[in-house]
Order: structure tokens, then sequence, then C-alpha cells
């Protein structure tokens, strides 16, 4: 695979990775802005309403059909978040120009149409048209409400809300009902003009393309001005004030319980690699959880842990009976302190060593991930190859990992109660 | 005898062999990541059936625990741990016509498939241990129906067959998996873990040689075992035309079944796979104006899906979705059909929705893994993934059109609905 990277502009990134392993291509454009209450909404239903339609095709169905032509092209309009910075994502994957039976050239097909929809949407006097706006406000509604259609994600966004309360952390990267509401389609307008001509743009490629046609690609149909190539910070420093417990009663038959902690560490930080060993040894498929908590005292079917390397947040999840609580807790605490006082046998190590190892070398095998890789890293200002890291994981000893583990703080330990929960 | 398969247009081909009675297929691939999966010709949907003149009725759930006891070694060891030694990831799964089991991994092909292929191979269970799985099974169950998808499914598969396991949980229930013992699942290994009633499938960048030398050395010949599935009769009819359901969900959620007869072989099933998928997609695909006449009143939203699915002998076409009034959904889709009794489609919906699909069959070779898993989806059933493409481009109007006349009747269509507490119906 090889890279080649582009200024554009300022503050306009390109990256090219070039390999022949697939056959679609995938190219997305990131705009990054900090996470805030005030905007996230906004820059959420913008997605919605930039992938319904644009001026060229202003129904959903005519810019769908554009799209199926192109062997469905998939185009998208998204939003995800990276620690407190949210990212507004415009997403172009097709096949490869090799595999059409017509001789369509998808790419430059689907290349227009990502233009159009981030450059010319639909407008009526300046503005979205407020039809559009209303019908997509009523599906990102429903959009933010299906989150309790998951309550294992309700429950870890509930958790989150607590411990991070007054943190841009716990802003909900989909939107809020209540801003939502109060947005009208001028206003709109106004956070469009805004996102496109002043976010941080970076553009990603994945495909057997060369980098000089895409760059070709991107002057023509992603004209972005230039701006300030701004980096967004996150907080990754907020200390633990002492456990805080909190139960909620969910409409569920099983418990759903999230014990979050404060590991202080970043994917930037020297020993960040002995942390994602200390949660492998946690958290593998024969890893200090599953032997103990799931096999050893039968409490849970699934109990594993999830590391932010961009806030420095570890949570671990388990699905229990309410009942039980108090024991699934001691359990989990108890797996940690083991880590913490380095019992850590050489297999634990060893797996937990070539698990990671194996994990850097299959994220080649994805475009997204590969995508994902460096996208975390450039937003965070700086690089670092997936086999670098590797080199990283080879040096942590068990004491590293002990150590590392030493200094995570417990914060917040949420259950969303379930079935014969008395709260 | 290594036999050679290849698909021209799309780049690919795989070999076939047979080691002791175990039909292999190695799928090469330039990537990274290997993917081996050992599929059992045993699932949920196998609790009756004859063997050796003798009738068994298993409870609900058997293949699933089965599954999950594999893991445990005759050395007392744990399989997952021997795997992660490797840095292979392993895992399993248990479906209505099959038991999964299969790992990835970058390095240290050979010992992890040797592992793969032990782990089926060498049953151990006591009582403790089968003890010991029933509360995490439990736990597993109570995840599941805490899903409202998964509630609205089984909903659905209970309105269209009356008596038939594909109904059912593949966990069973908390009951059920009371009446398991090791004496049961060790009859069941013996039954169905037979080299001629599984198959291997590997895709990654790996040598055919050394798979076969991986599977001889492991494997033991197995002995043939005379056994006879049995199926409840079934209606071509739905039992009843709707379930619902009260659940803390956002937005009412929905799915439309319609029965359908099952294909009768391999030739069949793919034939049967591509025009389901062609008519699907020109009538309820995202350019259709279906959906985007509901979508533009604001009854249908992102959330709109549809697929065929045929299995362990039960064939049935769903849509999926959510919408602030699932009933008006439920009957707009009724008389969509009727209107397509008359005309179905025109050319360019129908070019349209060829394209699609073929698209998105070749998206399914983009991974070791995907690639794969939708090779085993075939296996069993004798078709094979690799003429698919072909059967998608070479689908013609009239055939596609015969098969929605025989396939979408409204009178054949039930509903599953989970509506939010919060409000009332529809």
């Amino acid at each position: 695979m090889q890279r080649k990277d582009y200024i554009l502009r300022e503050g306009v990134s390109l990256t090219v990775l070039t390999t022949d392993k697939f056959k679609s291509n995938l190219l997305i454009v990131e705009l990054r802005c900090p996470l805030r209450q005030e905007t996230a909404t906004h820059n959420s239903l913008l997605t919605n309403v930039l992938s319904r339609c644009c001026r060229r095709y202003p129904t959903l169905r005519e810019f769908n059909i554009a799209l199926e032509e192109l062997y469905a092209a998939d185009l998208d309009a998204y939003v995800s978040k990276t620690g407190e910075v949210q990212k507004v994502c415009f997403k172009l994957s097709c096949i490869e120009n090799d595999y059409t039976y017509d001789g369509t050239d998808v790419l430059a097909g689907g290349m227009a149409l990502l233009g159009a929809m981030i450059f010319d949407p639909l407008l009526e006097e300046g503005a979205f048209p407020s039809r559009l706006v209303e019908s997509e406000k009523k599906n990102l509604k429903e959009e933010i409400e299906s989150i309790k259609d998951d309550k294992s994600r309700l429950a870890l966004n509930r958790c989150v809300k607590y411990m991070c309360a007054d943190e841009a952390y716990s802003v909900a990267v989909g939107g809020d009902c209540a801003v939502l509401e109060t947005i009208n389609s001028a206003e709109l307008k106004a956070a469009y003009d805004r996102l496109i001509s002043t976010a941080p743009v970076s553009i990603y490629f994945v495909g057997k393309d060369s980098p000089e046609t895409v760059r070709d690609y991107c002057e023509r149909y992603l004209p972005f001005t230039p701006r300030e190539a701004e980096l967004f910070y996150t907080d990754s420093s907020v200390k633990a004030g002492g456990v805080k417990r909190i139960t909620e009663k969910g409409d569920s038959i099983q418990s759903k319980l999230c014990m979050g902690f404060r590991t202080h560490r970043t994917v930037k930080d020297s020993d960040y690699g002995a942390l994602l060993l200390a949660c492998d040894v946690l958290g593998s498929p024969s890893g200090k959880l599953f032997v103990n908590v799931r096999e050893k005292a039968g409490l849970c079917y699934y109990c594993s842990p999830l590391l932010d390397g961009i806030k420095g947040l570890l949570i671990i999840t388990a699905g229990i009976d309410a009942a039980d609580r108090e024991r699934a807790e001691s359990a989990i605490l108890k797996e940690i302190d083991e880590i913490r006082q380095g019992n850590i046998t050489e297999n634990e190590l060893e797996s937990a060593k070539i698990s990671a190892l194996t994990a850097y070398k299959e994220i080649y095998d994805s475009p997204t991930a590969i995508i994902n890789w460096y996208s975390t890293r450039r937003g965070m200002g700086f690089e670092l190859s997936p086999e670098e890291m590797s080199a990283r994981i080879a040096a942590v000893s068990a004491e590293d990992i002990a150590a590392v583990m030493g200094t995570v703080c417990p914060d917040t330990f949420y259950m969303l109660g379930g079935g014969v929960c008395d709260d | 005898m290594t036999e050679l398969f290849e698909n021209t247009a799309l780049g690919e081909k795989y070999y076939k062999t047979n080691v002791k009675g175990l039909d292999i297929y190695i799928i090469p691939k330039k990537l990274s990541t290997v993917y081996a999966s050992v599929a059992v010709n045993f699932g949920s949907s196998d609790v009756e059936f004859e063997r050796e003149g003798e009738r068994v009725r298993l409870p609900a759930g058997t293949a699933h625990f089965l599954e999950h006891k594999m893991f445990d070694m005759p050395d007392g060891t744990d399989a997952f741990e021997q795997f992660s030694l490797l840095g292979a990831n392993a895992n399993a799964y248990t479906a209505a016509s099959r038991t999964c089991y299969m790992f990835t991994c970058t390095d240290n092909f050979a010992d992890s498939l040797a592992l793969l292929l032990r782990v089926v191979k060498e049953p151990c269970f006591s009582d403790a241990s089968v003890d010991k799985e029933r509360p995490i099974i439990t736990q597993e169950i109570r995840m599941y129906m805490d899903d409202p998808y998964w509630k609205m499914h089984f909903g659905l598969l209970g309105a269209l067959y009356k008596d038939d396991p594909i109904k059912d949980d593949p966990a069973g229930s908390e009951e059920t998996i009371a009446e398991i013992s090791p004496e049961l699942l060790y009859s069941c290994h013996r039954a169905f873990y037979r080299n001629d009633n599984m198959a291997l499938c590997v895709c990654g960048d790996v040598e055919v040689d050394t798979v076969v030398s991986v599977a001889e050395t492991v494997l033991e010949k197995t002995e043939p075992v005379s056994l006879t599935r049995i199926r409840p009769e079934e209606s071509p009819m739905p039992v009843f035309d709707r379930a619902e359901f009260r659940l803390d969900v956002g937005t009412p959620l929905f799915a439309v079944g319609i029965k359908c007869a099952p294909p009768a072989d391999g030739e069949g099933l793919m034939r049967a796979d591509a025009e389901h998928e062609i008519i699907l997609q020109a009538i309820f695909g995202k350019s259709g104006s279906f959906y985007n006449g509901l979508y533009e009143e604001g009854l249908l939203g992102d959330r709109f899906s549809s697929g065929y699915s045929s299995e362990a002998g039960c064939a049935h076409i769903m849509l999926y979705g959510s919408s602030d009034d699932p009933d008006l959904v439920y009957r707009r889709v009724y008389e969509e059909l009727c209107r397509r009794r008359n005309g179905f489609l025109d050319a360019e919906e129908f070019e349209r929705a060829k394209k699609v699909c073929y698209s998105a069959a070749l998206d399914t070779y983009n991974g070791t893994e995907d690639t794969a898993n939708a090779f085993i989806g075939f296996v069993f059933e004798g078709g094979d993934l690799f003429k698919y493409t072909d059967y998608l481009r070479n689908a013609s109007y009239e055939d596609v059109k015969k098969t929605f006349m025989e396939s979408y009747k409204p009178e054949r269509m039930a509903f599953s609905v989970i509506y939010s507490k919060e409000e009332q119906n529809g």
C-alpha cells in the first residue's frame, strides 16, 4: 500500500492510499468541529438534509436513482465522535471501474455526486426548503430516540452522561431533541455556511486509482477554500472524585452494568500500549473477565472493556441480573486488582501482545480501518503508523501493564436496572 | 483430488478437495487476514430425527448448547485461550441449519487450523461443565429478549410458521436447556459432527497443501450414520397474520413477512436468491416509488430494508422498518404487491435493480470473512457462491416476473409490530 499526502489548500489535506486489494474504492471527506451542545445538533441535521437531495437531484428518489445507475455507489453523510471532536463526514464508496459490465466511469460519476452533495444543496430563497428541513428533523428525532431500542448502548450513554456531566464529551454527537425542536431552515443554512467555509478538512482515499487522479478529482469536485488548519483538543486530564454509584430503572429483563474509569492516557502517550494490553488481559476471549466473571462465577454472558484512547476512559460493560450487581462489581474489580498486583501470566501477556499485533496487521484489510487509524492520529496532531505502534507493543512488560493499571481510577458505576430490580 | 473453480470476470477462484470425508474449500486471497470456518450441518432447526430406526426429539437449544461446550478441550484447557496464544480470534455461532466454528488470524495459520479441527473433533462434557453453562446461556437468552428487533423477528416467524422449529430462539429457553445432559450432547456429537456432515472453508493468503496436510494430520475417519431429519408439515399459509408486542422503543418497529415455497435444490436456491434480491430491490429499494412515496409522506425514514431468506427448508421474504403508523405501512405494502401483479416492473427499474444487486454481491469479495461466510451459506444446499453473480446478471425479466407472481402472494403475508409502551395503537 502506497501513501501520498497533499495539502490542497491551507486547512485542506488529502491522503491517498493506493492498493489493488479491494474491488471497491472508498473516499471520506472529514470536517472537524469541536463537540458542542450549541452546534452538534445542527451538524447532525445537516448530514440528514445534505444526503437527501441536491440542486441537480431535488428529490431523494432522483438522487438514489443517480447513485444506483453508478452500480449502487454508496454516498452518505454522517457525524461521528472522536473524543471531544465532532466529525462531519461525507463518504463515497463505489465499485472499481474494472468490474462494471458496461464501461461506466463510476469513480468520476461518484465524485461529481459527492461534490454536488457537499457544495450544491437544494436551496429556496437562500435557505434549505423548510419542508425538507422539517421532514429531516422528524427523521433525526426518530434516530435520536432509537437509542432506547438498544439497552446496552443506552446504558453506556447514560453512564457517560453522568461521568462526564460537565465535559464536552457528554454532548450527544447525533444531536439533542430539545435543540432540534428550535432549528429553522435559515439557521441551518447559516450553520452550513460556517461549517463548509471554516472547518478543517481531511480527505482520505483508499483504492486502485493513482494519487494524481484522485487529487485532480478533488480539485475539480471539492472546491474547499483555504481555512485555518486548527486542531481541537480533548481534555483527558479530568480527575475522578471518588466512585459515584448510580442506578436507573430501565425497561428490560437483563440489567446493564457500566463501570467507568479514568485512565488519563491517550493514544499519544508512550505507555498507551501497556494500557491497551491491560484491556486485552481483561477482555480478550480468554481474558480474566471471561474466565472468572463469566465462566467461573457464571454472572453474565458478556463482560467486556471499552477503551477510549482519546478521552482517556475505560468502561467495562456486562449484562447481569440486577440482584447480582454487588457480586459482579466486586468480581470485576478483583480482576483489575489482579493486574495492578502484577498477577499476569506469561500466557496472558503473550496472547495480549499477539492479539494487538494481529489487530494492527488486520487494519490493512479494511479501507475503513485504515482511514480511521490515520484520521484519529492526525486529528490529535501526530503521526504514528500501525507498524510503529506494533514496535511499542512488543516492548511492553508485565510490570508496565501493572503500573499503568495502578493509575486507572474508578469514577462512575452505573446500572440500567432490569427485570427484578427493586429501585 | 483437488479441483479448481474460477470466475474470471470477478478475478476469483477456489479449490475444492476432500480429506477423510470432509469437503474442503480454499479461496485464495491476498489479504493479511486468513479466515477459516468449519460448518457442521446441524442447526437449531434439527430437533427431530430418526437415527438407525430410532426416533429422537431434542430439547430446543441443543445445537447451540453443544456449540458453547465444544470449546472445552479434553486436556482441561479452554480452546479460546489456546487460540489467543496463537494470535487467532475464534468464535462460533448456531443458525437454523448449521453450527459454525471459525477463527481469523494473520500468523500461525496451520496451528490455528489444527486447533479448530480438534475443537470440533474432540468433545469433552461433564455434569459439572454442563451445569456451569446454564446460567451463562440464560443470560444470553435474556440479552436477546431485550432486543426489540429480535422479538419482532421471532414474532413474525411465529406468525408464519406453525410448528417448524425455525420460529424458536436458536438458544432455546430456560426450560428447554434445563433438559440438556452430557449424554445428550455426546450423542448429538456422534450423530452430526462427522466428516461427511461438515465442510471446511478457508479464505486468505494460504497454500492448498498447508490446509490439506493439517487436515490429514488432525482428522480421523468417522463412520457414516444413517439419519433422517424430520420436519413438521407446514401449510403454505401463515398461522395468523399479526403479532403485536409492547416494548420500550423509540418509534414503533415492524416486520412484514411473506411465506414462500422453499427452492428444491442448490441451483434453485441460487436462482431464487438472485431473483428475489432483484424483485425486492426494484419494488422496495431506496430508488423505488414505494419507499420514496412513503418517505415523502413521513411514513418511513432511513430504517427500511428487505431480504429473502431460505434456510433449513423454510423460505420467506421480510421487510423491516420503523414508522409512526406501521399498520398503514402494512396496508401500503399489501396494495403495492397487488398493484405490481399488473405491470410488474418497467425495463429501467429491472436493469437498475440488477446493477445494485450485482454491486452488493461484488462487495462480499472484499474481505476474507465475508467471502467465506457467503460461500458457506451455499455449501450444504449444493449451491456455489462463485456462480451467483452470473445468476444475477443473466436473470431474465420473464423468469423474475414468474417468481414474483408465484411468491409475492398478498394472502401469504403476516405482520409483526413492536409498539412503543408510551403510545396507543398506531
